[in-house]
């Protein structure tokens, strides 16, 4: 007599084959992988942040958004193959991605710089200037023998510099670069807009080192979360939103923005605070990080009209 | 051209960076520095364009020479390094290539001043040092092709696609310019040789990734070439067609007793007269220099050019000493085995004719010796292979007090009518294993052939830092002077009429362990010295 193994089905009860549908959850899974491992992601959230800007300080459209946005993928990118030895620990997944396409990410890097670069000459010599920074300190970085490359090295090491480097730098080119693109002056909304974001990315910077803080802590890199601990990180950066939110209220107090604006922002704030208070007590770090890293998104949403 | 030059820039960067991730690789460097200042170049030219006041205009002319200045340099660098002229490429010859680019950027930056180089400052027209920093600038240029050329004619492909690649990067913005400098191009007095830097970055672009610039590079052939002429096993001298030493590596300087020094220009019959003299050479002989024991064997051959003329020779010396003295010992070897066993069977023939006639006990022991004598003979045939046989391998170390004292017992349980003293050697001194064979030989046979009436052999030791003296000494019958001619020569010569072997595998087995024997001998006995190399102490 034969019998059915416990995998046969009766034709009634199968499931019908959907490759279509497969194929495009397979898609959708090795795009999700390449925006996340390569950092490409925040290539895009930098010309989010752009138009965000252009359209706070009323700066017309230039090509400032696509620059931050390849200059973004080019330091990130160059960033992880640079760092692929030491990340190994802490991202596994995207030490493996980044170690199988290496050559073709800093490739792609040093064509989205190049493309960043020769953009930036038609906003002038001041916008050229800015995108000259990151190349300058890609150099650096990478310059052992430079009497002072052992300063600049050690200063990702020191106790809260790193994250004010990184939080400054993207702060300044993503709100200069419109503003040079547009021959526009540095008002005081700028400086405003400026310092907030300074604020947000500072938040951003050190939310996935409550994740490193094991590794950090054995290679001596002072960090929030190493010196303060995960609790002490929390009432630390609650302090840095309540500051953004103080800037913001004292700007709006002045006329800086307008109330729109300045809910807007505040929501921002807002969002960003409650993404710190689950620092320790949500498991799934990266997608904390990534959720940050997207706080200033929802005000894209808002801010751009949709098309009528 | 705004187009062409923001195309310039991005290219070059890309370019730039690509070249920066292939560091420490030979030309890395310099062609990011090349790729720098282009897109400073090109940058500075877009800003000129976009400028809207005379000053502003004149102002981005001064410093896109920080670029332009920077190019030429970086040009001739990058070649030297890349085809492997790594010797004119140091920080003194690099700075001194730099001074007149560094001259030319302090010029235009001071250059509302003096206007050296620009003689009228609203027109921009060229002034004095203009002309001397793009005649300079085109010398470098020549100078960066002349290496580049070599490469585009190379056996390897890939090395011919990157020299060309690199070629059209260069020739591109050169034509350009030379045609802005004649006014053939309708610029408006604007210089576009950077937008030609497009096309170079291009070009550099396809010979960085097509053609792996920096993944297979010539740099190492020049080296590699004098490397292997310098270091090869065999001596080598370069003649030309008068004779004249050219070029000669260390080994053929030590065959030919001289240094480079001495023999670099003179002619090969004045440095060593017995090797060659021109057109007298024949390929495949034996050259010994003269007061020597060794032995080279000589090939020579021609060098021609590309023409297929012929403009020197090569003279090659391959070091046969060893093999040429082990063929010298083989035909003694052979010629002596022969003539003992011929001179022993012909005694037993004619003793055995006899003794089938008569019955003899005289006869018949003489027989017996003789066959003894031809067993001796081929154990010391076997000896003296074994020599052989061991000198070609790798051997190993050994106690000399360890020898010398197995050697002792087994000689005195052999000979026990023979008195045998041993003065005892340091137990930490090491020499070479074939010495184990040698002092054997000498102890036995200063027993064996010891006819005094009181036969007696003392073995002593004199150690050293770096050799160790073993004598044996005896109160025989001394060796006969026809027998000591094999050694005191120090030449494989063939030995006379009852030549025996013992002296044979001392002198042999001594040089080819590194040593030297030395006798001393009269009717009263002999003093056997071997003198040994210490191989270590432990």
């Amino acid at each position: 007599m034969a019998t059915n193994s416990p995998n046969d089905t009766d034709d009634s009860t199968t499931v019908p084959p959907r490759p279509m549908r497969d194929r495009l959850h397979r898609f959708a899974g090795s795009a999700r992988d390449v925006l996340l491992y390569s950092s490409a992601y925040l290539a895009f959230i930098a010309v989010a942040e752009v138009l965000i800007v252009t359209e706070l300080l009323s700066l017309p459209l230039t090509p400032a958004p696509a620059i931050a946005g390849l200059l973004t993928f080019a330091v990130y990118g160059n960033d992880r193959v640079a760092d692929v030895e030491t990340d190994e620990q802490t991202t596994p997944a995207r030490t493996a991605f980044i170690r199988r396409y290496d050559r073709r990410l800093y490739t792609l890097s040093a064509l989205a710089y190049g493309l960043a670069v020769a953009l930036s000459v038609l906003g002038g010599p001041a916008a050229f200037a800015l995108a000259l920074v990151p190349g300058a300190i890609w150099v650096v970085y990478a310059l052992d023998w430079l009497p002072f490359s052992g300063h600049v090295n050690r200063l990702k090491q020191i106790f809260i510099l790193n994250s004010v480097l990184v939080a400054g730098a993207w702060a300044l080119v993503v709100v200069l670069l419109p503003i040079a693109f547009a021959g526009a002056p540095v008002t005081l909304t700028a400086g405003v807009v400026c310092l907030t974001f300074f604020l947000a990315t500072f938040v951003d910077v050190e939310i996935p080192n409550v994740r490193d803080r094991a590794s950090d802590r054995e290679a001596g890199v002072k960090t929030l979360p190493v010196v303060l601990g995960v609790r002490g990180t929390r009432y630390a950066l609650y302090g840095v939103t309540s500051l953004a939110a103080a800037v913001l209220v004292t700007a709006a107090s002045d006329g800086l923005l307008t109330r729109p604006e300045t809910v807007l922002l505040l929501l921002c704030v807002g969002y960003l605070t409650v993404i710190v208070t689950c620092l320790g007590r949500v498991d799934d770090s990266g997608k904390l990080t990534v959720a940050a890293e997207c706080s200033r998104l929802p005000m894209l949403a808002l801010l751009v009209p949709p098309a009528v | 051209m705004k187009l062409a030059l923001v195309g310039s820039v991005a290219v070059g960067v890309t370019a730039g960076l690509l070249a920066w991730r292939e560091r420490p690789e030979p030309g890395a460097m310099p062609l990011v520095l090349l790729m720098a200042g282009q897109c400073w170049w090109s940058a500075t030219l877009l800003f000129q364009i976009q400028a809207t006041t005379a000053a502003g205009r004149a102002f981005f002319i001064d410093i896109s020479w920080i670029g332009i200045a920077l190019i030429p340099v970086a040009w001739l660098v990058f070649a030297l390094e890349y085809s492997g002229y790594n010797e004119y490429t140091t920080q003194r010859h690099v700075l001194l290539a730099a001074v007149i680019p560094a001259i030319t950027v302090f010029l235009a930056l001071t250059d509302q001043y003096h206007q050296l180089l620009y003689v009228d400052t609203p027109m921009r027209l060229p002034g004095p040092w203009f002309w001397v920093i793009a005649a300079y600038t085109y010398l470098l240029g020549v100078l960066g092709i002349v290496p580049l050329l070599e490469l585009v004619t190379s056996q390897v492909r890939t090395f011919r696609g990157q020299s060309l690649a690199l070629l059209i990067g260069l020739v591109a913005p050169w034509v350009t310019n030379l045609l802005f400098l004649s006014g053939q191009l309708p610029t408006a007095g604007i210089d576009p040789t950077p937008v030609a830097f497009t096309l170079s970055g291009v070009a550099y672009l396809s010979a960085l990734t097509r053609f792996k610039l920096f993944g297979a590079s010539p740099t190492p052939i020049r080296h590699a070439r004098r490397s292997l002429y310098k270091q090869m096993h065999q001596g080598a001298l370069v003649l030309d067609t008068h004779g004249t030493i050219v070029d000669m590596n260390d080994r053929a300087a030590a065959a030919l007793r001289t240094s480079p020094e001495e023999a670099l220009g003179n002619k090969l019959k004045t440095v060593s007269p017995t090797l060659n003299a021109p057109g007298e050479t024949a390929s495949n002989r034996v050259f010994t220099p003269p007061g020597t024991r060794e032995s080279y064997d000589v090939s020579e051959s021609p060098v021609t050019d590309i023409h297929d003329r012929t403009i020197g020779r090569i003279i090659t010396l391959h070091d046969i000493s060893d093999l040429f003295r082990m063929q010298q010992r083989l035909e003694v070897l052979h010629r002596v085995f022969r003539h003992n066993i011929r001179t022993n069977i012909q005694i037993i023939i004619g003793h055995a004719g006899y003794l089938a006639t008569h019955n003899c006990q005289r006869k018949a022991d003489t027989l017996k010796q003789n066959a003894i004598e031809i067993e001796e003979i081929g154990e010391k045939v076997r000896k003296i292979i074994d020599v052989f046989e061991k000198g070609r391998k790798e051997r190993e170390n050994v106690r000399l007090h360890g020898i010398l004292r197995e050697c002792v017992d087994a000689t005195a349980r052999r000979y026990p009518e023979v008195d045998i003293e041993y003065e005892p050697a340091p137990e930490d001194i090491l020499v070479d294993s074939l010495f184990d064979i040698v002092c054997s030989n000498v102890i036995e046979n200063a027993a064996q052939h010891n006819t005094s009436s009181e036969p007696w052999v003392r073995v002593s030791v004199d150690p050293g830092e770096e050799t160790v003296a073993v004598h044996v000494e005896d109160n025989g019958p001394g060796i006969e002077p026809h027998e000591l001619a094999l050694v005191e020569d120090g030449a494989e010569t063939p030995l006379k009429h009852g030549s025996g072997f013992g002296l044979a595998l001392t002198a042999w087995g001594t040089d080819i362990a590194g040593g030297s024997v030395a006798f001393e001998s009269d009717e009263s006995g002999t003093r056997v010295t071997l003198e040994m190399p210490v191989a270590g102490w432990g």
